[in-house]
């Protein structure tokens, strides 16, 4: 008898305890695939929504995209106007891009994300990318080619960071480095190109705010100095010491070890230097004029190539340090070795006059197929 | 031992980090490391205290020691920090649970479930306890398993220089990363129950201690290289929040997955202070029958876990919490510890 009670007893509970309060169903969701920011006159943000829709019921359907704007103060606040518009709750947690209009970008970033941090719901690994013009520009095209724009941009991004394009960042990741005072972090930067996508160059950024573009050849220069090595990269060089007609003073490289070795130093004077010494090892891809059999003629190739390297390499870091960008996270470097050097210096003003001594080794170990 | 390991791992898990780096910066793994030591001394004492009435637990040595005028009302005062520390630990948990997990469900739906899972384990013998604990250990393995994710992206940088707070935060940060050790005042009542000799016991309760010390700095580490210095002060979990950021092929929110997990070990502490508490009750008005105290002793800890409902009372709380720790688990048996020795030598002496 007693038994029995019990039984009824724990289905009763069983009714009752399970979590209704928080129950978010998928059928009430409208899902957010993508979102950007623009800033807009009298400091209005505006905001642009991707929402991907499965026709229900029907089966075999293509899924469609829904886009539209709403204006408002912060992040939030736009959210929250845009789910007033629509029927459905608007979620965010599989959302995979987020975009910033370059205009907002220069100002500061992170009162934008706040919300992104705070939220536990929030899709906190989502891509981020800085786009030329407006992100609502980008977003209104709605499909590229065959594919939804959400996709478009998250496949796009992924695939260049594997072939070391653009730097592999998230939502979070940059949290940690916009926080520290040591280390800048460079985001994808997207331009609209004949209704496609390009995403081949980075935005830098100081601290909070964006402050100059690298194109693609210095991403990938920067990417490689900083040892984040995809799963690919090419680079292609003119060679001009060797005189030859066009077509054949070209030479196309994938980088396949970069070893680097970056110490900085802190001289008597207080100047602050960074040797940076890498060493490639290289895979030939493209080089009409052969010959590197010959073993001599493969030295100078390398040479040549170690040079025009370091070379580029000083020039990418020129920029960046015109930037005030220190991608390279030298200022960490010195808080963690020299903190006491670092309590002295301005470090904003101090960055831009760090000598950076880049020398790089290239060195070819493969030719592909042929000799 | 895992009886001890059970009841330490808990709540500090997630916040560790957090409290340590703000005093001791990147040298906050080795405050744990020094909390721990600190921890063994604390415990060295308490089994020295125990070892002297080894067929006794605390409720029934200290009214020997101090006669029962003075005994009987700081058993008392013991039973009330026992269920104290339970309200406290349940306070975090319903807190951190609405934070992360549920933040539509009212707070009482929380605690009540949480509360009657406790009961239910709290009112059997200690044995079975124990075994409860002991199948449940792997989930510790598995909970630093999952940790090793945050291993992903890591900075080895931003714990250097380890010295930049100076031995003395590194030592203030061992001081609040003590607390968080708790748990092993189960011994006051455990120790006569477990078998073996008084050294052997010593051992086991100080192998529990040792894996906890590792794996709270395990994890402080393992913070500490995954966030910014200058981030970390703004995450108040931070061993959550890093796994956020992971998602694998199928699974995303593996913070969710860390959180069931942290739930059960989170509810073996929670049984361990109920039991502390009801044995005292037990003791004194139902002839050692903990049984029957368990469900009232649950009620007042539920009623009082739904009091503080702002910042200012928690942390009114939390430091009324500490001054009652330092005293009741390290003052008090360290004066009873002297008083039974006099005692023995003075009774030795008169036989």
């Amino acid at each position: 008898m007693k038994k029995g009670y019990l039984l009824i007893l724990s289905f009763f509970i069983l009714l009752i305890t399970p979590g209704c309060w928080d129950q978010d169903l998928l059928k009430d969701a409208r899902l957010l695939y993508g979102v950007g920011f623009d800033l807009m006159e009298e400091g209005q943000l505006l905001g642009t929504f991707v929402i991907r829709d499965m026709p229900a019921g029907e089966q075999q359907t293509e899924a469609k995209v829904d886009i539209f704007y709403t204006t408002g103060k912060t992040t939030r606040d736009v959210r929250e106007k845009a789910d007033n518009k629509m029927s459905g709750k608007l979620r965010s947690f599989k959302n995979r891009v987020f975009l910033v209009g370059e205009e907002l970008a220069k100002q500061d970033i992170y009162p934008l994300l706040d919300v992104v941090y705070r939220d536990p719901k929030s899709a906190i690994n989502a891509r981020i990318a800085v786009t030329q013009g407006k992100a609502q520009d980008v977003l209104s095209l709605k499909k590229v080619g065959n594919i939804l724009i959400g996709e478009e941009i998250d496949e796009l991004i992924k695939d260049n960071e594997e072939k070391t394009v653009v730097p592999k960042e998230n939502i979070q990741t940059i949290c940690s480095i916009m926080l520290d005072p040591g280390e800048d972090f460079l985001l994808p930067y997207l331009t609209i190109k004949d209704n496609r996508i390009d995403a081949s160059q980075s935005a830098m950024f100081h601290r909070h705010h964006m402050t100059g573009i690298l194109n693609s050849d210095e991403t990938t220069m920067f990417l490689l100095l900083k040892g984040d090595l995809g799963k690919r990269n090419s680079i292609t060089k003119k060679i001009n010491q060797l005189g030859e007609e066009s077509g054949y003073d070209f030479i196309t490289f994938d980088v396949k070890k970069a070893k680097r070795k970056m110490k900085v130093l802190v001289q008597p004077n207080n100047e602050i230097v960074v040797k940076l010494d890498a060493n490639w090892k290289v895979e030939v891809q493209e080089f009409p004029k052969d010959h590197l059999d010959d073993e001599n003629f493969s030295d100078r190739i390398s040479k040549m190539l170690s040079e025009e390297m370091t070379n580029s390499a000083k020039q990418t870091i020129r920029k960046m340090q015109e930037a005030n960008c220190d991608g390279l996270g030298i200022g960490r470097q010195l808080i963690a070795f020299h903190p006491t050097t670092w309590k002295k210096i301005n470090w904003e003003e101090e960055y831009p006059k760090v000598r950076f001594e880049p020398n790089i080794q290239v060195e070819i170990v493969q030719t592909g197929i042929l000799n | 031992m895992f009886l001890v390991l059970q009841a330490q791992v808990g709540l500090g898990i997630l916040s560790l980090p957090h409290d340590v780096q703000q005093i001791a910066k990147g040298g906050g793994w080795i405050s744990t490391l020094f909390a721990g030591f600190i921890v063994q001394l604390i415990i060295l004492l308490l089994w020295a205290l125990c070892r002297l009435f080894p067929f006794d637990i605390i409720y029934q040595f200290v009214p020997k020691i101090l006669g029962k005028l003075l005994g009987y009302p700081l058993c008392f005062v013991y039973i009330a920090f026992f269920l104290f520390t339970n309200v406290i630990v349940l306070i975090r948990f319903a807190d951190i649970i609405a934070k992360w997990a549920l933040p539509e469900t009212p707070k009482w739906v929380i605690l009540l479930l949480i509360l009657a899972v406790s009961i239910y384990l709290a009112k059997e013998k200690l044995r079975t306890i124990a075994r409860f604990y002991v199948t449940s250990c792997f989930l510790i393995g598995l909970l630093v398993l999952l940790t090793f994710t945050g291993y992903l992206d890591v900075h080895f940088t931003y714990i250097l220089p380890i010295m930049e707070a100076g031995w003395i935060n590194i030592l203030k940060g061992a001081k609040e990363s003590i607390v968080p050790f708790l748990g092993y005042e189960i011994i006051l009542v455990a120790y006569p129950f477990v078998e073996g000799r008084a050294s052997g016991k010593l051992k086991a309760i100080s192998l529990a201690n040792l894996l906890v010390t590792l794996l709270y700095t395990f994890i402080v580490f393992t913070s500490l290289i995954i966030f910014s210095p200058e981030e970390l002060p703004l995450i108040p979990e931070p061993t959550l929040y890093m796994l956020k950021v992971f998602s694998f092929y199928v699974l995303e929110r593996i913070d969710l997955i860390f959180l069931s997990i942290w739930v059960i070990l989170c509810i073996t502490s929670i049984v361990s202070y109920l039991y502390l508490a009801t044995v005292g009750f037990g003791k004194f008005f139902h002839k050692g029958e903990h049984k029957k105290a368990v469900l009232y002793a649950g009620l007042i800890c539920f009623i009082l876990a739904l009091f503080p409902q702002d910042q200012g009372t928690m942390q009114f709380w939390d430091e009324l919490f500490e001054i009652l720790f330092y005293l009741l688990i390290i003052a008090v048996p360290f004066v009873l510890l002297i008083i039974a020795y006099l005692k023995r030598t003075i009774q030795g002496k008169s036989l």
